[in-house]
């Protein structure tokens, strides 16, 4: 019986050692955490890094760069950099950010998730290319129905006085001749559709929505 | 026959230091504190590095030297150009940041023309 009490004397002691261990390496003098990496800063200072990473790019727009940068404040339990880019736009949106840098971190967003193609130069939209029929191409049959069977002369373009190679106005014999038009009505100013365009499969399968919306539309029954 | 000796309880304090010790040994190794929120002042000096590099070529894309200020002493405070210029230097070493060398220099030349010029320390 003696023996007893002084081992469960002796588990007691064991027990109160620990805790007074614990009670001092938790709260008397904890580890100093002096090494820490970006991802456990604190969400505004995250918020920050993030706005300086949308920064950056709005300048230098290096999507690569930008990756990198963001992967330093991308913590073992963040999914991906957009969660990382999300939960920063959202704590900006909280904390009261100009519409300014909220637009950064919009486009931020946007590149690295691919959602949305931002052109860095813009297309001019006179600039097109119309087909021309030409009478090369009835010049062009009648020498191949023709029964003499020497060699055609291909014609050598002449050179210009610019320097600049002129291009081949008929690249593919195609018997057309490719000519610049800069009265040409633009394609992308396309009139209006007339009705909505539907996406309904015709057939015994409906998809959710689709034929009630035609219904809808032209008063079905 | 002799007396008994009665016997220290020095099984107790025995006890006592092994519970001293697997307690330390769980607060500092198996479960240290976890800091979380942490300020860039306890950011690793590498990412520290970075942190200041974000903040160089963040003030050339926006040239907001108050912003860029006010990042910088969020890291150090106060905010000394020597131990800047020091991790500048140290950039040369870094593949990651060599190539933005020459911007945060010269971040680092504006940032302390505009602490003489406010008077900021």
């Amino acid at each position: 019986m003696g023996r007893i009490n002084r081992f469960i004397w002796f588990l007691i002691m064991i027990i109160i050692g620990g805790g007074v261990g614990l009670y001092y390496s938790w709260y008397v003098k904890p580890a100093e955490f002096v090494d820490a990496a970006l991802y456990n800063m604190r969400p505004d200072y995250k918020t920050d890094y993030v706005l300086m990473v949308a920064e950056i790019y709005d300048q230098e727009h290096d999507r690569f760069q930008a990756l990198v940068r963001l992967d330093k404040v991308l913590a073992p339990s963040d999914p991906s950099r957009e969660s990382v880019v999300e939960a920063a736009i959202e704590n900006a949106q909280n904390l009261g950010y100009n519409p300014v840098d909220l637009q950064k971190m919009y486009r931020l967003q946007e590149v690295i998730s691919g959602e949305r193609i931002i052109p860095t130069e813009t297309i001019d939209p006179t600039a097109l290319y119309v087909f021309e029929q030409t009478s090369t191409a009835s010049a062009g049959q009648s020498r191949q129905s023709s029964s003499d069977d020497s060699p055609q002369e291909t014609p050598t373009p002449t050179p210009n006085n610019s320097g600049v190679p002129e291009a081949d106005s008929d690249p593919f014999n195609t018997g057309m001749q490719i000519t610049t038009d800069p009265n040409a009505t633009p394609m992308l100013d396309l009139p209006p559709a007339p009705f909505p365009i539907f996406n309904n499969n015709s057939g015994s399968g409906n998809t959710a929505g689709g034929n009630s919306s035609l219904d809808d539309y032209f008063g079905g029954d | 026959m002799f007396p008994k000796r009665k016997q220290a309880p020095l099984y107790l304090l025995t006890g006592l230091i092994i519970g001293l010790a697997i307690g330390l040994l769980v607060g500092y190794r198996i479960f240290p504190v976890q800091f979380f929120d942490i300020t860039p002042v306890s950011l690793h000096e590498d990412f520290q590095q970075d942190y200041l590099t974000a903040v160089g070529l963040a003030y050339h894309a926006d040239k907001d030297m108050g912003r860029a200020y006010s990042r910088i002493s969020q890291m150090m405070s106060p905010v000394s150009i020597d131990t800047l210029r020091t991790m500048n230097l140290r950039m040369e070493e870094d593949a990651d940041n060599k190539p933005y060398f020459e911007q945060i220099r010269s971040f680092i030349n504006e940032l302390q023309a505009y602490m003489n010029n406010t008077g900021k320390r």
